[in-house]
């Protein structure tokens, strides 16, 4: 049986993923075009550094979104772990059990999300977010007293996992682009991928065919949790110390390159190729602030702008989808009329 | 004989009062391509559930190969290898037609799904059933009739014994309709047992080896498929007896009286097409359709609940510019909806915020509630509809559906409309409560008012309505006035071919 | 006969009514028993003093949850109160010191925080995005804004005429402790009376029931998303008043405060219920457990914790009190 031609983007579902490509793309040759100092090694190492653990990270909600959760607890877990990792060291103890603990802890707080969401049926935001501020508040009773920049006499295995690179590539940067690669490989070709996207497409349907959409759920915060630790553990080898500031605010900037990257949060969609372009242009406008010397004040209303333009985006997309008439949309028809008006059906 | 692969023998459920299935007694034969047929409610769902384990029945044996189930369970379908396509699309939007159709077991080689050889099989069935969709194509961009086929697909696939089709024509334009009853066909020219389950007459004939006509929910006969009409269907189909209830005497001069609302020319696309009717005052106009006819779509449209295309409603001669409820509503019109779970009810808020919803503007003082005339025009409707409740402040959720479904109606009447538009007015009522309904629709109409009804009961259309109109494939298939309204006719006109 | 069961129904009717308003009672219990605890336990917390910042801090926050709760009960959240609060109290510093007399400058500023509430509310009836992923945008927008603000604005002290306004006193106490009492008696009368708040429950509780029975769900919605904006704005520019400077933390995470007050007073996630004065009661609450940890010698760093706690503990309780009922 012969198929017939396709376009590749089409056939390998990564048309959103090409738009976020473009435009990374385009932000990349205007960075190189309108700053010299974007080429420069100093700042390629740094969007690197920085761009590797949220890849890491990003790659673990795509998941938590295509099970049709998220997750805010994922910066506060990062920071965590990285603690406890810095802590475990700094006792004396050797490489592998300290990264050992610092994993454990982000596997322990997913487990912990997984159970309210989907054994107690608590709304996943205030879930994550309630687990979130408890993670920070561990943070701080853990570091009560201790220096800014404590916790910094590091093994040089440990940081070198952080430092390391070849022919100026970062270790941990090839790292989380293997990781992309064996994410997209199993989302797409096993089984586990495809139950992990029936359940965030249509639970109910899912259920039906015999997918323990329960189950899928507590993994994918597990996961999620899991990878959060991960890039703790590598932004402390990075940085060589504990920092009780590490991933505020990041949640926001995950969720917001898992948008832009083609997930949704109705489910059912995303890939981990999509996730690392988003994180690369969360990242490469977070560049061009620095690069272009604009306020850093403005990177939030940037980033903020961005997510009011997508999720108006896919709102419009999903009501022209059901037919209703753009001047129904933008709400010039008629002052009288009640936009509430389409039954389920 | 030959051999029998799945038997019913006198199986019995109700609902709290409500009797879904009496004393039903068939069987299906090994190869053959078997019909439910009988009108929405006759108990063919009821049928299919406890045959997938879904519901136990309250008596009688179920045999599948011989050796009768014990134990009810969802799980049973898969034990004994029935698979069921469902009228609800279970479908997945993001996915490709390929990974729709292998759901539970997709190909693999070496533990990794083998997409090539999915893609290959998939395009394969795809051919059978003559469709020129790629296989890898998302499901998201597939018309609604091409994802039901997906579905059925997905069914075959499965390569069960038993293959039980609810209402697979439904969605289908009259092309892939074709297709999939000569597909049918070839699968039962191979061995393939079937369980089909629709309304279309003529469909039912076309493919048929025995028919069970279900009706009030018991076997009136099985027939077999050998020289059989139309007619012979639907005088089996129709005859339900309903409480003895009178007939609304027939009066011509309704006719004479003023139209109140004009429908012309009302369109939606995949819903219904090119409706018009006139309502006049006093009257009561049935609608009557089959599943997937477009009543329902229409009832919603009649309401402003979702939007037209094409076409336009006047009410006492003046157009309706904005067609959404509350123009509706400020021109007279109340609209009791079909399912009071989905809409209609505040399920969780006193029964006496609920019959003043629609009144509470005009029932208020510079904004601020009079909880005395609410409570007075609760307890009035409580009185009226005789709707046995402890107390006016008790939420419907703790109500019997009779009890809810008149605490809607109060609800619908409070801003006291001269149209109503009446969905399925005892959907989930006992037959007391029916009566009650029944009753209180037919003052209305003598008090002046005008009602659409849109039932899927055909009875009691029969008996509140003066006029019925009759859909089919969402378009209007014919007129019946009293006294030429029988229900073989409305059958005729809803699921025949002529 | 008839007449008698009309009675029957009524008085039973009146019964069913007072067991409905019973809802706050728990939250009042608990507070006060907390306080009681606090006050017999640690001297200084019946202190005159101590309970008079404890309400003042309380009542400026309480001119936000106001509306923040109605939002909640129709169903949507509005998580850019934070940093509206911020917008609105920088904003007007911001002008003032750039020349702009002070009611011209705090009126473009609350013009300013409803103007993101009317953009909050139209996106969400016109587009049907989910209010939740929106709000954050805006959150984030607006946090900008307010940074971009605080950095030029370089922690100047804002002028007196300003900073005097949260000085400003009626009855004997700070003008925002008499705009709390009022609101709260305000809250109470309109949930208890008034037609646009049993709309507002008929549309959180079943929209499309609402629709059928005419209730303007659009209008009410953007309404209810300009108040909770405006309210956070006032809240904002008496507090920027009070602290007389501009800091870009400010109203940092005060929406999750908000929630969790929200759901404490009785608000639910899934809409359709709500209590604004109930909701000031959970501000007090949350408010006196800080203040109690700080007398304990709690470390401060762990009032996060206990707030996420107690975020996640009433809304389990919630979820599970709707799953039974």
């Amino acid at each position: 049986m012969q198929l017939g031609s396709m376009p590749l983007l089409k056939r390998w579902r990564l048309e959103q993923e090409a738009i976020t490509f473009a435009v990374v793309l385009l932000l990349v040759i205007l960075l190189a075009w309108g700053s010299p100092a974007f080429l420069d090694s100093n700042n390629l190492d740094s969007l690197q550094t920085s761009m590797a653990p949220n890849m890491i990270i990003a790659i673990g909600m795509m998941v938590l979104f295509i099970v049709g959760l998220f997750d805010l607890s994922v910066g506060a877990v990062m920071g965590l772990s990285g603690i406890i990792t810095a802590l475990v060291l700094s006792a004396g103890y050797g490489m592998g059990a300290a990264i050992a603990c610092g994993l454990g802890v982000g596997i322990g707080i997913g487990l912990i999300n997984g159970l309210l969401v989907a054994v107690f049926g608590i709304n996943h935001l205030i879930a994550t977010l309630g687990v979130m501020y408890m993670t920070r508040g561990v943070i701080e009773v853990l570091l009560l007293g201790a220096p800014l920049a404590g916790f910094t006499s590091f093994p040089l295995a440990f940081t070198m996992l952080g430092n390391g690179s070849i022919v100026g590539v970062y270790w941990m940067f090839l790292f989380a682009l293997a990781l992309v690669v064996v994410g997209e490989f199993v989302l797409r070709r096993t089984v586990l991928g495809r139950r992990l996207y029936f359940t965030g497409g249509n639970h109910d349907a899912a259920r039906l065919i015999g997918i323990d959409t329960k189950r899928m759920q507590i993994g994918a915060l597990v996961f999620s949790g899991f990878m959060a630790a991960l890039a703790g553990v590598l932004v402390t080898a990075r940085i060589g110390m504990a920092n009780r500031y590490l991933g505020i605010g990041l949640e926001m900037n995950i969720i917001i390159a898992c948008l832009v990257g083609g997930g949704s949060i109705a489910g059912g969609k995303g890939s981990a190729i999509g996730a690392m372009l988003g994180v690369a242009f969360i990242s490469l406008i977070t560049n061009a602030f620095n690069l272009f010397e604009v306020p850093s004040e403005w990177q939030s209303s940037v980033i903020g702008a961005v997510l009011v333009v997508v999720v108006a985006i896919d709102g419009i997309l999903l009501l022209r989808k059901q037919r209703v008439s753009w001047q129904t949309i933008l709400g010039w028809r008629s002052p009288r009329r009640n936009s509430a008006t389409l039954p389920a059906e | 004989m030959t051999d029998t692969v799945l038997a019913l023998d006198g199986i019995s459920k109700s609902y709290g009062a409500v009797k879904a299935l009496t004393g039903v007694t068939f069987s299906i034969a090994r190869g053959e391509i078997h019909t439910l047929l009988g009108e929405n409610g006759a108990g063919k769902s009821t049928t299919l559930k406890i045959i997938k384990g879904e519901v136990t029945p309250d008596s009688g044996t179920l045999t599948i190969e011989g050796s009768p189930v014990t134990e009810f369970d969802p799980a049973n379908a898969d034990r004994y290898g029935i698979s069921m396509v469902h009228q609800e699309l279970a479908v997945f939007e993001n996915m490709t037609v390929a990974e729709n159709v292998f759901i539970d077991r997709p190909p693999c080689r070496g533990g990794l799904i083998d997409s090539r050889a999915m893609n290959a099989r998939t395009a394969e069935l795809l051919e059978l059933f003559g469709l020129e969709i790629d296989p890898r194509e998302r499901l998201l961009h597939l018309t609604p009739g091409q994802r039901q086929i997906i579905e059925i697909l997905r069914a075959i696939n499965a390569e069960r014994k038993v293959l039980i089709l609810d209402e697979p024509t439904s969605g289908l334009n009259a092309r892939e309709s074709e297709i999939l009853l000569a597909l049918l066909q070839r699968l039962r020219a191979q061995g393939q047992t079937v369980v089909f389950v629709s309304h279309r007459l003529g469909d039912v004939l076309q493919i048929s080896d025995r028919i069970t006509v279900l009706r009030d929910g018991a076997v009136v006969e099985t027939l077999v498929n050998d020289g059989l009409t139309e007619d012979h269907l639907v005088a089996r189909m129709v005859g339900r007896v309903l409480s003895a209830m009178q007939h609304r005497p027939a009066a011509e001069e309704r006719i004479r009286q003023p139209v109140v609302l004009e429908v012309e020319g009302l369109s939606r696309r995949e819903a219904f097409e090119d409706v018009s009717l006139a309502l006049h005052r006093g009257e009561i106009v049935g609608v009557y359709g089959l599943e997937g006819s477009g009543t329902s779509e229409l009832s919603h449209a009649l309401f402003g609940l979702i939007p037209v295309e094409a076409g336009t409603i006047s009410i006492t001669g003046e157009v309706v510019d904005d067609l959404e409820p509350l123009s509706m509503i400020r021109h007279g019109v109340s609209y009791l909806n079909s399912n009071r779970k989905d809409a209609g009810l505040f399920m969780s808020r006193p029964v006496a915020d609920n019959i003043s919803a629609p009144v509470l503007r005009q029932e208020a003082r510079f904004g601020m509630i009079d909880e005395k005339k609410l409570a007075a025009r609760a307890v009035a409707a409580v009185k009226r509809f005789a709707i046995r409740v402890a107390s006016t402040d008790v939420p419907p959720q703790n109500l019997s559906g009779g009890n809810q479904q008149k605490v809607m109606l109060s609800a619908c009447l409070a801003p006291d409309p001269s149209i109503l538009i009446v969905n399925e007015p005892t959907r989930g009522v006992d037959v007391g409560a029916k009566a009650e309904v029944y009753r209180a629709l037919t003052e209305l109409a003598d008090s002046g008012k005008s009602l659409i009804t849109f039932s899927s009961e055909l009875p009691e259309l029969l008996l509140l309505a003066d006029r019925i109109m009759v859909m089919r494939a969402r378009r209007i298939s014919g007129w019946l006035t009293r006294p030429a309204m029988t229900e073989e006719r409305v059958m005729a006109l809803a699921a025949g071919t002529r | 006969m008839t007449e008698a069961t009309s009675m029957a129904v009524a008085t039973s009717a009146l019964a069913e009514r007072g067991r409905r308003h019973l809802g706050p009672l728990p939250l009042l219990v608990v507070t006060a028993a907390l306080c009681l605890f606090l006050g017999l336990t640690r001297e200084n917390f019946f202190s005159a003093s101590n309970l008079y910042s404890l309400v003042y801090g309380v009542s400026i926050e309480c001119l936000a949850v106001f509306a923040f709760t109605y939002v909640m009960v129709l169903r949507e959240i509005d998580l850019s109160v934070g940093a509206v609060y911020a917008l609105a109290g920088v904003m007007s510093g911001y002008l003032l010191l750039e020349g702009v007399p002070m009611w011209g400058a705090i009126t473009i500023a609350l013009a300013a925080a409803a103007l993101v509430g009317l953009i909050n509310g139209l996106l969400v009836v016109r587009l049907r995005v989910n209010s939740l992923m929106l709000t954050i945008g805006t959150m984030l927008l607006v946090r900008g804004l307010v940074g971009v603000m605080t950095t030029t604005l370089r922690g100047n002290t804002f002028p007196r005429p300003f900073r005097a306004l949260s000085r400003e006193q009626l009855f004997g106490v700070n003008v925002s402790i008499v705009a709390m009492v009022v609101l709260a008696i305000a809250a109470i009368l309109f949930q208890q009376r008034s037609v646009l708040f049993r709309h507002m429950c008929y549309i959180g509780e079943n929209l499309r029931s609402a629709v059928i029975y005419g209730v303007r769900a659009d209008r009410i919605k953007v309404m209810a998303f300009v108040a909770s904006s405006f309210m956070a704005g006032v809240a904002g520019i008496y507090t920027a008043s009070r602290i007389t400077h501009a800091d870009a933390n400010m109203g940092l995470g005060m929406e999750f405060t908000m929630i969790t007050a929200a759901v404490l007073g009785g608000a639910s996630l899934y809409g359709g219920r709500g209590n604004a004065a109930a909701s000031m009661l959970g501000l007090f609450l949350i408010a006196v457990l800080i203040n109690g940890m700080a007398m304990y010698d709690i470390e401060p760093v762990f009032q996060q914790f206990v707030i996420g706690a107690l975020l996640i503990t009433t809304v389990a309780a919630d979820t599970i009190l709707k799953r039974r009922g």
